[in-house]
């Protein structure tokens, strides 16, 4: 037997130890094991190193986390985690505006904030006249487009009216008529209580939309001294959260210095901040901001501030931990404004401590009739409450009054019944009838200023075909199989979720009907985001019913069903491949070099932003996903991130390309603007698809990776 | 109701951002977040840093659950990314060489026994790499083909990060012997 000239090495005897030596290998080291006490003993200290850790003790969490953690929540914190389960697709496209919005919070101290510009070429424009407007007066619309418009003889302006009471709709707001010189004109009379208005120019039929590019054309309503209204300087934070998080911050700073008075501006200019400022930059951070809610405090003490300014400054004072000043102001609130908006969820925050003590259906019922049953917070309370005392008809009641507030959460109300309620016929017409009338406009579900009809069909199927997901899954629970193959075969067709396909098979594979089974496993073979088990027990499956070539052809057709599905979020953009880019290194390589060696999924990342430094461990596992299907993953930091910046990165994602842009020309040609989106270059160079979903442009890309000897054609 | 139905209610409820469901979760599990937290960072700051971002994201993050496997399982892999992502974030500077060389020579000497006291201190000392592969391997359970993809270090890597450690801890288990 070989035996050690020495002692086998340390790394070696902990294999050894853990019993990952095999063979030769592990015959070699318990050989001279038997011969060498020391190594006995070094052997025996790895294994008891284990076990002295486990036993190690574990402080408890702190006794005021829970309340400080919850006054974060009230307070509209939000982190955004590195989950991994699979999400279902059905929410997919909704989920990402809030989702985003919900991380408005997470900015950076003196973040350096870049602008990324529009293209110059080919770009509309949409003029208002007067410059400055105020309440109640008509203004002049002239629209100069590109293009995409030109042919039309009219348009419609289209956008979201926001109120000083901090409401909001979307609707048309006018017509704009075609001149001689191709220039189209129009006025508009926005009502008196509007601040601030974000507008589209679409066609007819809303099928071409010039959202300038998502950015939208604003409209601020200035006072007589001709400064933005302090509430349209919120109303416009407000709505640019989803859309562009730096120039909302940059607005808040703004309120801040132009109404230094007005809490509103203070608070939210304190939650951009605090997100990402650490240690003893967050303990200065918001030392300077206690000195602001003191002079406030002061201030407002002395004077009659509205509920507006009352409300934030409870707020301002709950998030920098001033209980005094924070309890102070929220009894005022309460005693001079109970039916505004923080005092039901101050109200609602006080019926929840007696939770679980006495049934609260009567106190909601009560509160709602005092203040309208308006409030997402009120009639989600009285949904989970009615579904906890198991009292149906009542939960029916708040579903109702949650739907007519909230129609794109039906997924998520439907779910909750589903799952707190028994099936029945009860259930399953409620769902269907709910589903109808989403479906059918009787509850309307605002179609957002940049999205075409298409794409809004799209949105209102996956909603139809998320619930009869539920459905189904409710009809199978009493083996109502005709049912759950009603529902399920309406969802698949509207819908692309393995979940559906896995469930839609196994009921048809039931039913004998096997060879439509595999087009449906199929489908959950392709999709990279598919669980891994699942996507085991397809291809077996599928395999075995359909034989190889008769596999390998329903895979070619899931691909179509796929290219189909992803098929209203498509664009068509030709790379200038002589754009350049630099490396981790800082060397310049050509855009064409960097995006087009195979289908590539590209990353705008914004080195200081909070949403950008959140997703990169989501792209790191997205990466990985995509190189099984041949798909390049490319991160591009916007600016010129330190070299410090790019090798954390680097670290965070070594599967990903990383480039830089210092300068945004490669964005441009993208026409990346704002909260950074994802894209899918193809080999030619065109970019093909754009989502803000990293999920969807996973999805997207793999749709482009078709099986060898299909090509897809480019729209 | 069934445990498992209740946790599934609570989820349910949590996803609406319901305050009394995230309020149950946080009662349930806020100490398995805490602990992992804490045994990772090594530091009782960071870990309730931890907890509350785990929390404060819960009602959002519980969108992507499927609920296939058991909620504390993958409460514990979020708060790993978690807190992995907030070593990354402090990119603490260690004293200590990645090899582990720390100038005394095993060779000469027995090992040690292994104190509950020296090893605590030892593991705060370890890099926080090492240490997240020795704690989620040694005392969290977890594979090395798992931590390789939580940490996308792969599985090698895994394996290789938790030989260094547990040389380094032996070395410095010497020197306070």
């Amino acid at each position: 037997m070989i035996r050690f000239l020495g002692h086998p090495r340390f790394e070696r005897l902990s294999r050894y130890a853990d019993a990952e030596l095999t063979g030769k290998a592990r015959d070699r080291v318990a050989s001279h094991l038997a011969g060498c006490a020391r190594c006995r003993d070094t052997v025996r200290f790895i294994r008891e190193l284990g076990e002295v850790a486990r036993s190690l003790p574990v402080p408890e969490p702190p006794a005021d986390a829970l309340p400080r953690l919850l006054a974060r929540r009230a307070a509209g914190v939000r982190v955004i985690l590195p989950t991994s389960d699979p999400v279902p697709i059905e929410n997919e496209s909704k989920r990402a505006v809030p989702a985003i919005a919900a991380t408005l919070v997470l900015f950076m101290a003196g973040a350096l904030l870049l602008s990324v510009p529009r293209l110059g070429a080919d770009r509309s424009r949409l003029e208002f006249r007067p410059l400055r407007v105020n309440a109640g007066t008509t203004v002049q619309v002239r629209y100069a487009p590109g293009a995409l418009l030109a042919s039309e003889p009219t348009l419609t302006l289209r956008g979201r009216l926001r109120f000083a009471n901090g409401n909001h709709e979307i609707t048309e707001i006018g017509t704009l008529t075609r001149g001689a010189d191709g220039v189209f004109r129009g006025a508009v009379s926005l009502p008196d209580s509007v601040v601030y208005a974000a507008f589209a120019v679409e066609d007819a039929a809303a099928s071409r939309i010039d959202s300038n590019n998502r950015r939208l054309w604003e409209l601020l309503v200035h006072g007589a001294d001709g400064r933005p209204l302090s509430e349209s300087l919120r109303e416009r934070a407000n709505d640019l959260f989803a859309r562009d998080s730096d120039l909302a911050h940059e607005t808040a700073r703004t309120a801040t210095q132009m109404y230094p008075k007005h809490p509103w501006g203070w608070y939210t200019l304190f939650r951009f901040e605090s997100a990402l400022a650490q240690g003893a930059q967050r303990d200065s951070l918001v030392e300077y901001h206690r000195g602001r809610l003191r002079e406030l405090d002061r201030h407002w003490s002395a004077g009659r501030p509205t509920a507006d300014d009352a409300a934030f400054l409870a707020l301002y004072a709950m998030v920098l931990g001033e209980a005094e000043v924070h309890e102070r102001w929220r009894g005022y609130l309460l005693q001079n404004a109970p039916t505004h908006k923080t005092s039901i969820q101050f109200r609602l925050s006080d019926l929840r401590q007696s939770a679980g003590e006495r049934p609260l259906l009567d106190d909601l019922e009560r509160m709602g009739a005092e203040t309208g049953f308006w409030h997402r917070e009120l009639v989600i309370a009285g949904l989970f409450e009615a579904l906890r005392v198991k009292d149906s008809k009542s939960a029916f009641k708040w579903a109702e009054r949650y739907l007519a507030i909230a129609p794109e959460d039906l997924g998520t109300i439907a779910q909750a019944l589903a799952e707190a309620m028994p099936p029945g016929e009860e259930l399953h017409a409620w769902l269907r009838g709910a589903v109808s009338r989403v479906a059918t406009g009787e509850l309307p579900l605002e179609r957002e200023p940049f999205q075409t009809s298409e794409v809004h069909r799209h949105r209102l199927a996956e909603l139809e075909a998320s619930v009869r997901h539920i459905i189904a899954r409710s009809c199978l629970q009493t083996d109502d199989i005709e049912c759950a193959l009603e529902h399920l075969e309406a969802a698949a067709a509207a819908t692309w979720n393995p979940a559906v396909f896995d469930a839609l098979a196994r009921v048809l594979a039931r039913s004998g009907r096997t060879t439509e089974a595999t087009e449906f496993l199929a489908r959950v073979a392709i999709d990279p985001l598919a669980d891994s088990s699942m996507t085991a027990s397809a291809v077996a499956l599928g395999r075995s019913w359909s034989g190889d070539d008769g596999w390998a052809r329903a895979l070619e057709r899931a691909h179509a069903a796929l290219a189909s599905y992803v098929a209203p979020h498509a664009v068509y953009r030709r790379l200038d491949s002589n754009l350049e880019l630099l490396d981790a290194d800082g060397a310049r390589v050509s855009a064409g070099a960097a995006l087009t060696a195979g289908i590539t999924v590209v990353a705008f990342l914004l080195p200081t932003s909070a949403i950008s430094i959140e997703a990169l461990p989501e792209l790191e596992e997205g990466a990985h996903l995509l190189a099984r299907k041949g798909v390049r993953t490319v991160a591009i930091q916007l600016g010129r991130p330190s070299p410090e910046t790019t090798g954390r990165w680097k670290e965070i994602m070594p599967s990903v390309d990383l480039y830089s842009d210092p300068q945004l020309e490669v964005a441009t040609a993208f026409d990346q603007w704002g909260t950074p989106e994802y894209f899918v270059v193809d080999r030619e160079g065109v970019v093909r698809y754009r989502h803000s979903t990293l999920r969807t442009a996973i999805r997207q890309a793999t749709s482009l990776a078709v099986p060898a000897g299909r090509h897809l054609t480019a729209p | 109701m069934t445990d498992q139905a209740g946790v599934d209610l609570l989820v349910q409820r949590a996803r609406l951002a319901d305050a009394g469901a995230l309020e149950a979760l946080y009662a349930r599990f806020g100490a398995v977040v805490y602990r992992i937290a804490y045994r990772l960072t090594q530091s009782q700051e960071d870990a309730e840093d931890v907890l509350q971002d785990v929390f404060a994201g819960l009602p959002e993050a519980l969108r992507t659950y499927q609920g296939r496997g058991a909620l504390e399982d993958w409460l514990k892999i979020v708060a790993t990314r978690r807190s992995l992502m907030v070593l990354r974030q402090k990119r603490r500077r260690r004293e200590v060489s990645l090899d582990g060389t720390t100038g005394f020579q095993p060779v000469e000497r027995a090992e040690p026994v292994v104190d509950r006291v020296a090893l605590e201190r030892a593991l705060a000392y370890l890099p926080d790499p090492l240490r997240a592969v020795f704690v989620l391997k040694e005392i969290e359970g977890y594979s090395h083909e798992e931590i390789g993809q939580l940490m996308g270090i792969g599985k090698s890597g895994s394996a290789s990060k938790l030989h260094r450690a547990r040389k380094i801890l032996r070395d410095r288990l010497r020197n306070s012997a």
